[in-house]
């Protein structure tokens, strides 16, 4: 090898409006290394490498390749100089065949077909891929996909490639094939940062793994220096939670929802809950662990393809969000601008439009005063600061908006309530509000369900921690046996 | 607790009363500069003719609006139009015409052949644009087989159902009044309702309006029965106002409805719209029609001006959601 690393990035600080994303991270890659980066949700890895695939642009520190100093300002630019990343989701245009998509962005102005193939059928061939450059990219299976995009990398003579998470959607044969294929490419000197939640894979392929927390590199050394403890230690290793784990007296009620052997394609793999009057259960995985889905399948956003639901010990179907309201089921999306407010409407409409039936006189004209009440009413109760009750939604900051809409749930008085990502955006003094009045509907006797990214948040407020990862619920913990690192260890599998 | 934003500065409160009466400030320039330029513009007669002229678009205009605050759209009020103008004109031309049911039927067929329509809009998932041009071809077609003849004349003795388009009151010509008695049913609808709230959120998100609750679809359904509704009203007014129908009636309502909803501040992206401001886009409309009529330009002149002020409306409402978007 090379003395002069083939990437070497020093002080890389990339700020986002209030969040320090990645902070005074160094990196260095050898040519034909591959580099493992682990951590949380959050944690900075992608940023980091999208800062050097020049999707973002970095607000301190250096990047060199080859010991050139290097600014790429776009992707393009990345990949003149050397660098593709590979995305999660397969960037390949279905309808083109394999070749065509491999010199998608890089044909002569003349197309010449012939040669384009010619020259993909030899690196597929050096690569020793089985993969047939005629056949179209919809009908290649997810390996086969990665595998194309592998060689598109290496048609646009890349020296760095980077993975984000590679094997999510892969079975465990392919990710072994992919395993294989990256060591090969790595053989050939291209080197390959690995970015990945599964621990044992990166333990596996890489030849070094960076640790990151916060946005800051925790820990950096080759392989064989860590193990699988070490990374979830070092990965989680937060201090104190910042909220105290409240006193609770767990006076369950009656089991008031069940679901039994839910599936939502492959993404809700027959998942049983239970949830009883009076508890919060915190539910708790990585990104696209199903969590989300599950919610979603709980309160009518989407029909499970299989499995059973029960009210009160009655089966029911959700039709729709509508149908599980009428059933007692509140949901909070996680996205609260797709799916939570409407933007151009004013703040009263966006509080009572759950509850507009109960401020609707006889004639269907909505009672006008009864309704600003209302409206005043949960302003004040839930702190919202808004210019005026018919300002329109977006004139909140994203705090207040998230207020808007769990007061507007909360009003709605339903039985069952389904959180999904409650504080995401909000500022650390609303978060404990949240939390409290999360606390205060289970103590009213409420069945509460919180989703979250956040571990301290699900270790504050749940009686009751479940744990998914890969569409399975694959740990229940109560609040005596629940600790970070089990559910960590739960979650990473 | 209450804050003002602090973007609002005296500067900004000019610049946001300006935005909200644009369509004022337009109208009011336009009659005063047509006032200027034509000494008979300002005469009882030609104000009469304005507000009589701008009638049947104006309740079509209406009937639209709401499909578009619903976050859909409707090309097929017109086809409908003529439908039940030709069921109004079935019950006055039989051996037993009855002004009663003419006035009855017609306006519910509306309603039904609006809910039909706007039932295979939304269940099926089509483009709302595509697919009810596909129901205006169906729609005509069994008006012109089923209803129609090739000239239906009322007979001239049927004077309360000919009182609907061509009689007055103080002056005022009747149908006037049935306009403005819509219009503020439609105002007290939108802004005061249940229904009115659901169906600005459906067209403002339709993804949050189901989360929230709210019956998307079938909200949506009502609001193209209410613009069949709305057009049948329209084809009645039409045929009393004629004195007839026929098969191969042809004016080009279509543009001009689309013309004075989107001058009317209705936005194509759904959730946005009112009353007061499509009134004012019907008026404009009426006043700039009459303008070129008085001016005595040719046919195709006038329907040339009229795509230009619809590209420059359909521009301005583009505009505005990009602004939105930020």
């Amino acid at each position: 090898m090379n003395d002069t690393p083939r990437l070497s990035i020093r002080g890389l600080t990339k700020k986002f409006p209030g969040i320090l994303a990645v902070s005074e991270a160094d990196l260095i890659l050898a040519p034909g290394e591959i580099h493992a980066l682990v951590g949380e949700n959050g944690s900075g890895k992608s940023t980091l490498c999208m800062t050097l695939s020049g999707v973002y642009q970095r607000d301190a520190g250096e990047i060199q390749i080859d010991g050139k100093h290097v600014s790429p300002t776009s992707p393009r630019q990345a990949q003149l100089l050397g660098v593709s990343m590979m995305y999660q989701e397969s960037n390949l245009v279905p309808e083109l065949t394999v070749s065509a998509n491999i010199a998608l962005g890089r044909e002569s102005f003349v197309l010449n077909r012939h040669q384009t193939e010619v020259r993909v059928r030899e690196i597929l061939n050096r690569l020793d891929f089985h993969l047939d450059p005629s056949v179209k990219a919809s009908h290649l299976s997810g390996a086969q996909m990665q595998m194309a995009e592998i060689a598109k990398a290496l048609y646009e003579e890349s020296k760095i490639i980077i993975m984000d998470e590679p094997t999510a959607a892969l079975s465990i044969p392919e990710t072994r094939a992919l395993h294989k294929v990256i060591r090969d490419v790595s053989a050939t000197g291209v080197s390959v940062i690995y970015i990945s939640h599964a621990l044992e894979e990166a333990l596996e392929i890489a030849d070094y793994v960076t640790v990151l927390r916060d946005g800051k590199v925790v820990a950096c050394r080759e392989t064989r220096a860590f193990t699988r403890g070490d990374l979830v230690a070092l990965m989680v290793g937060r201090h104190i939670s910042i909220i105290e784990r409240p006193t609770r007296h767990a006076a369950l009620g009656e089991e008031v929802l069940r679901v039994e052997n839910v599936s939502l394609g492959n993404r809700v793999k027959n998942a049983s809950v239970s949830l009883s009057r009076g508890e919060v259960v915190g539910l708790a995985g990585l990104v696209g662990s199903g969590r989300s889905e599950l919610a979603m399948v709980l309160c009518g956003v989407i029909r499970p393809t299989a499995g059973t639901i029960y009210i009160d010990g009655k089966r029911v179907t959700l039709r729709s969000p509508r149908a599980a309201m009428r059933h007692g089921i509140a949901y909070l999306s996680e996205n609260r601008k797709e799916d939570g407010l409407f933007m151009q409407l004013t703040v009263l409409t966006n509080l009572t439009i759950s509850i507009l039936d109960r401020l609707t006189n006889w004639v269907g004209l909505v009672r006008g005063r009864r309704e600003t009440v209302e409206g005043r009413s949960l302003v004040d109760r839930f702190s919202i600061i808004v210019p005026g009750l018919g300002a329109k939604a977006q004139t909140l900051s994203g705090g207040n908006q998230q207020k808007s809409l769990i007061a507007r749930l909360i009003e709605a008085n339903l039985r069952i309530l389904i959180f999904d990502e409650p504080t995401k955006g909000v500022d650390v003094g609303a978060i404990e509000s949240i939390h409290k009045t999360i606390r205060s509907l289970a103590s009213e006797g409420k069945a509460v369900l919180v989703v979250s990214s956040y571990l301290p948040e699900i270790m504050t407020i749940s009686d009751r921690v479940l744990v998914m990862r890969d569409g399975e619920l694959v740990a229940n913990f109560t609040a005596e046996e629940v600790a970070e690192d089990k559910v960590m260890a739960a979650a990473f599998g | 607790m209450y804050v003002l934003p602090s973007t609002l500065t005296d500067r900004s409160v000019l610049q946001d009363w300006l935005g909200r009466n644009v369509l004022l400030l337009l109208f009011i320039t336009l009659c005063v500069a047509l006032g200027v330029a034509y000494f008979n513009f300002f005469t009882a007669n030609n104000w009469i003719l304005i507000l009589q002229s701008s009638v049947i678009v104006g309740v079509m205009t209406i009937g639209l609006a709401f499909v578009m605050i619903g976050g859909g759209f409707d090309l097929s009020f017109a086809a409908t139009m003529l439908f039940c103008g030709a069921v109004a004109a079935r019950f006055m031309i039989g051996d037993e015409p009855s002004t009663l049911a003419a006035l009855i039927v017609a306006p519910l067929a509306g309603a039904v052949i609006g809910l039909a329509n706007g039932a295979v809009i939304v269940f099926s998932g089509i483009s709302p644009l595509l697919g009810t041009i596909a129901n205006s071809l169906i729609i005509r077609a069994l008006g012109v087989l089923f209803v129609m003849e090739t000239w239906m004349e009322i007979p001239g003795d049927a004077s309360a159902f000919l009182f609907i388009g061509q009689g007055a009151l103080g002056g005022v010509p009747f149908s006037v009044y049935l306009f403005v008695a819509i219009a503020v049913i439609a105002h007290i609808v939108l802004t005061k309702s249940n229904y009115g709230r659901r169906l600005f959120s459906c067209g403002a998100n339709p993804r949050a309006a189901r989360v929230a609750g709210v019956p998307v679809p079938a909200t949506q359904v009502i609001s193209y029965g209410i613009c069949g509704l709305c057009a049948g009203i329209a084809g009645v007014i039409n045929v009393s106002s004629v004195g007839g129908l026929s098969a191969v009636f042809n004016v080009s309502y279509l543009y001009d409805v689309i013309t004075a909803v989107v001058i009317g501040g209705v936005s194509f992206f759904g959730g946005i719209g009112s009353i007061g401001t499509v009134v004012l886009g019907i008026l404009i409309l009426g006043v700039l029609k009459n303008a070129m009529i008085i001016m005595n330009l040719p046919h195709y002149t006038q329907n040339a001006v009229g795509g230009v002020f619809l590209i420059v409306a359909i521009g301005i409402d583009s505009y505005l959601q990009k602004l939105r978007g930020r």
